[in-house]
């Protein structure tokens, strides 16, 4: 009897869950991790990025137009000492439009620079520096005026009595503006490496968080993948155990037809044979009725015959009887009577080891493999090939016929024997293969593990 | 005080003219021809040891046809010993005689321009409209005015004409006719207020003295005199407008970029906003070059310009204005968007700009070299020596080619001035480098492309006889190709007054458009190609004479 080392699964065991979900959600949630982190990480670094540049460039802008302004004090500077002392060969209102220009610059630059002032900064400082500007260029309309009515001693005297002053004021507000904005840009360095270092930490912990993720998923998958594996072995095994017990019934269902064909049906017909022939001898010579005794004779002759192929078929008796090696013997001269396909068989090592049940497989495989050969190879020569070693039962057919295409031709037309071939093999814990012939023809090959078919190995199907 | 980082500078702008084509990236080849044309020349700095700011500015040179015989002559100018040092030698401006076809010789001695001074830049023109060009030569100190009486000999007439006594740190000057009284006027850049005796001690290392920048020394006003008419100029400085003692002018070009006819003047600066004044056409000029986007850098510096050029860029008939800066610094290329607006395009596309190829299009020459002996050392990648860049106009995309435009041209150099003159008639631009404290390099240019031009020089009858200020426009095809007459411009230097306008393949130019100071305007027919125009005002064509195409 056939069983299973499995044999305690039952229909009635609850049907597993396909990993796949299980496997998509593992994935999903990496992916989503890793997703998150990159997201974080990005706006994390874009938000810095945004901060700095905005501080820097609000810096650097409003540092270049406090310079503008120092630049256009400077020049105002030059001016007054020029037109105090002199230096120029030109009258005092001759330098009114470069004041014009000047003062326009500077009220823009100081307009300007207002727009771009730290927001730090004191607005009573903004507002005394607009209200020192004003007084100084009030001043200077006043002593282009003076200069215009040609009191020049008088205007020289408010340049140096009042305009220098308020020109050094507001030079020294600008100083200071810049000496805030120096100290901010310092300030939000150290801001800037603050913000730096808590990023870095929070990836460095986002990393370490993703890697956790990552790692209980990994198992999480080997292990879901593990469990698949097991389940599909299991399955296999059931179902090869269930084509093992299907192939013995088979076998048995056809040994027993055969048997009841050959005993039965076989001895009633040689009884009728032997009692026709006494009738036929009573009978005189030349009654009518010889004539149709001996073509009932001769019927009941013909039909003995087909029952002994047909049970040949079904079973053939000579395994039983005389091993693997005579019952191939047989099959080859069958085949090659048949077919007219010359026929060789080569047997080599203890092929009388091999178990009774697993022969009549190894049997099926030859009867099957001529049987292609007879049918698609177009070969004139069959040659098969038997040994046993002290590793494998090797079994090869060959044929001299078309190869490979006739193969392929084979495993279409004739699947089922294909597959019948295979899964003979495959339950006998072996393997089967077609390959290509060195003459060009096609070998099927088969090897089975000598310890499985010749002994009963524990755990492997009685 | 600090040394001034790296240092770069100098250009000139050419013209040509034509319908746009795509030439290859250099049509056309400059070969050195300093030596086998004769002009032997170094430049001498003076330099003692002393690290004097003015031994690293100079210097420039003009092409001038000085004996009126059709021919560019070359006057150079020249440093000389400073005060309370032994003299070395009798360093003095130099003249080149154009002897035919390229060949100089040397007439500096006799010529009347052989005097002792520091000279920085010359700029040429007719002031007396006696028909011989008269060459101001800009100085450290006293700068000076030689009136030419002919034969190429000429007379100092520095104090007849009233500029005696007017000394200062004098750099590029343009002779303007900004009254169009038919009398060219003088404006004068000066750079700082600097002499020997106020020199201030600036070092890199604080023990060693080095270069100062300008930062150490104040500005000081240009100047605008006016041409009496008589031989003699009044200053006008304060009353047209132009009175600036916060300027540190370097470079001057004259431009008309608001198309009323007025000429304006546009000044480079170093560390100071450049200046663009407007003539108001009052004989007074209004400062606008902040509104105009001409003053700073994009990110609102003042940058230190120094030379710089004013032409068509586009053949838009609006002029662009290109000004060198300091070396780490964007070279400005400011190109017009909405009437009297600029934009720094070289921000963006980093080029600059000449032509030499004649296919219509203005190109850009730039010359390069460090101020500082010293600055390799300093580490960077700034070199002493810097090469030029020419860039090609390839229809509104600058390309540098320079490197195929000859390697002698395209060598490292301390370049300081530059010019241009179809030195031998043959309808193409040469160029004149001048570079400090070394030779002064020629190089003739040879177009390769099928290219030619037409060259066109103004007589003026009722304005000045140069025809300074003058716009001429040339129509070939659909394309109008605009420039002025002008002098000056680039730095410290003068091109040739004659205008050259490339036609591509063009075998003529259909039709020319004079628009003269005096307010005539006067048209012409086709002018064939490969041929040289005399222009006379209120006559139209009276000399043609071919060119010598090679």
């Amino acid at each position: 009897m056939v069983q299973s080392r499995r044999s305690d699964l039952t229909p009635d065991e609850p049907p597993r869950h396909a990993p796949t979900r299980l496997l998509l959600a593992g994935v999903t949630l990496a992916l989503a991790t890793i997703a998150a982190v990159g997201v974080y990480t990005f706006t994390q670094i874009r938000d810095l990025r945004d901060r700095q540049t905005a501080i820097s460039e609000r810096n650097r802008k409003d540092s270049l137009q406090l310079l503008r302004i120092q630049n256009d004090l400077a020049s105002l500077a030059v001016a007054m000492r020029d037109m105090a002392d002199g230096a120029e060969p030109y009258p005092l209102p001759a330098w009114q439009p470069a004041f014009d220009r000047l003062r326009g610059d500077l009220t823009a630059a100081i307009a300007l620079e207002r727009t771009l002032a730290p927001p730090g900064r004191e607005p009573a400082q903004q507002a005394r520096l607009e209200r020192t500007s004003e007084a100084y260029f009030a001043n200077v309309d006043r002593m282009f005026e003076l200069a215009r009515a040609g009191q020049t001693a008088a205007a020289v005297g408010l340049i140096r009595g009042t305009l220098i002053g308020q020109q050094r004021a507001l030079d020294g507000t600008i100083s200071q503006f810049l000496i805030v904005n120096n100290r901010m840009q310092e300030e939000a360095a150290a801001a800037n490496r603050g913000i730096y270092d808590r990023v870095a930490a929070e990836i460095m912990i986002l990393v370490a968080v993703l890697l956790v993720v990552v790692g209980i998923a990994g198992v999480w998958i080997v292990v879901v993948n593990r469990r698949a594996f097991e389940a599909v072995r299991d399955v296999t095994a059931q179902l090869r155990t269930l084509s093992w017990h299907t192939l013995r019934l088979q076998e048995d269902v056809q040994r027993s037809v055969s048997r009841e064909l050959h005993d039965d049906f076989g001895q009633i017909l040689t009884a009728m044979g032997t009692l026709l022939g006494h009738a036929r001898r009573r009978v005189p010579g030349d009654d009518p009725l010889t004539e149709q005794l001996d073509h009932v004779r001769t019927i009941a002759q013909e039909t003995l015959d087909r029952i002994r192929a047909q049970s040949q078929w079904l079973h053939p008796g000579v395994l039983d009887d005389f091993g693997l090696e005579k019952a191939l013997a047989r099959c080859a001269e069958q085949f090659e009577r048949q077919t007219g396909i010359r026929t060789t068989l080569e047997a080599t090592g203890p092929i009388g080891d091999v178990r009774p049940e697993f022969a009549i497989h190894v049997y099926r495989v030859v009867q099957e493999a001529l049987s292609n050969i007879g049918r698609h190879s177009g070969s004139s020569e069959a040659r098969v090939q038997l040994a046993c070693d002290g590793a494998a039962l090797r079994l090869e057919v060959e044929d001299r016929g078309r190869g490979m295409a006739a193969g392929r031709a084979r495993t279409v037309e004739g699947g089922l024997g294909l597959v019948s071939m295979r899964e003979r093999a495959e339950l006998m814990g072996g393997q089967l293969r077609l390959r290509q012939s060195p003459g060009g023809g096609l070998i099927v090959e088969m090897r089975v593990p000598r310890a499985v078919v010749t002994t009963t190995p524990e755990g492997v199907l009685t | 005080m600090n040394v001034r980082p790296p240092t770069g500078l100098l250009l000139a702008a050419f013209v040509a003219a034509a319908s746009p084509q795509n030439p290859p990236a250099a049509g056309f080849e400059l070969t050195d021809v300093t030596t086998s044309a004769g002009l032997h020349f170094t430049h001498y700095t003076g330099a003692s040891g002393r690290k004097y700011l003015p031994e690293t500015l100079g210097a420039g040179a003009a092409f001038v046809d000085i004996d009126n015989d059709g021919w560019q002559d070359v006057i150079l100018a020249n440093g000389t010993d400073w005060p309370g040092t032994a003299a070395r030698g009798t360093a003095t401006a130099r003249v080149f005689r154009n002897t035919g076809h390229g060949g100089f010789e040397d007439v500096t001695a006799g010529s009347g321009l052989d005097v002792p001074m520091y000279g920085m830049g010359v700029a040429a023109a007719d002031y007396d409209n006696d028909g011989r060009e008269d060459v101001l030569i800009t100085a450290v100190g006293q700068s000076r005015l030689f009136h030419n009486v002919g034969k190429g000999r000429f007379v100092d007439v520095t104090d007849r004409a009233g500029l005696g006594g007017r000394t200062g740190f004098s750099t590029s000057a343009v002779w303007i006719d900004y009254d169009r009284d038919g009398l060219v006027d003088l404006f004068i850049c000066n750079y700082v207020r600097w002499t020997p005796e106020t020199d201030v001690f600036c070092s890199a290392d604080g023990t060693r003295k080095s270069y100062c920048t300008p930062e150490a020394y104040p500005g000081a006003t240009s100047w605008l005199f006016r041409n009496k008419g008589n031989g003699t100029f009044e200053d006008v400085t304060a009353t047209a407008g132009l009175l600036d003692p916060t300027s540190k002018a370097l470079g001057v070009t004259m431009l008309d970029y608001d198309r009323d006819g007025w000429p304006d003047l546009f000044v480079a600066n170093d560390t100071q906003p450049n200046k663009l004044y407007r003539n108001t056409g009052a004989g007074h000029f209004v400062e606008t070059a902040v509104g105009a986007g001409l003053a700073f850098s994009e990110d609102g510096r003042a940058r230190a310009g120094m030379g710089t050029d004013a032409a068509d860029l586009d053949n838009s008939g609006i002029p662009s204005v290109v000004v060198t800066n300091f070396s780490g610094e964007m070279l400005g290329l400011y190109t017009p968007t909405t009437a009297g607006h600029y934009e720094d395009r070289a921000a963006h596309s980093e080029c600059f700009f000449f032509d030499a190829d004649l296919d219509g299009l203005l190109d850009l020459l730039v010359v390069n070299g460090h101020i500082d002996e010293g600055v390799r050392a300093a580490g960077g990648r700034v070199e002493y020596a810097e090469a030029p860049h020419l860039f090609h106009n390839a229809g509104g995309r600058l390309v540098d080619v320079a490197r195929q435009a000859g390697s002698d041209f395209a060598a490292p150099k301390v370049g300081r001035g530059a010019a241009f003159a179809d030195i031998d008639l043959d309808g193409d631009l040469d160029v004149l480098v001048t570079t400090n404290g070394g030779p002064a390099r020629l190089y003739r240019n040879r177009v390769t492309l099928p290219n030619r031009a037409i060259r066109i020089a103004l007589r003026g009858t009722k304005s000045n006889r140069d025809g300074i200020g003058a716009i001429v426009r040339v129509r070939v095809g659909s394309s109008w190709l605009t420039r002025l007459v002008r002098t000056g411009s680039s730095y410290l230097s003068q091109s040739e007054l004659p205008l050259t306008f490339g036609l591509a393949t063009h075998p003529a130019a259909d039709e020319a458009v004079i628009e003269w100071p005096s307010g005539l305007r006067e048209k012409t027919g086709s002018l064939a190609a490969g041929r040289f125009y005399t222009i006379t005002e209120g006559r139209g064509v009276t000399s043609s004479q071919p060119l010598n195409r090679r």
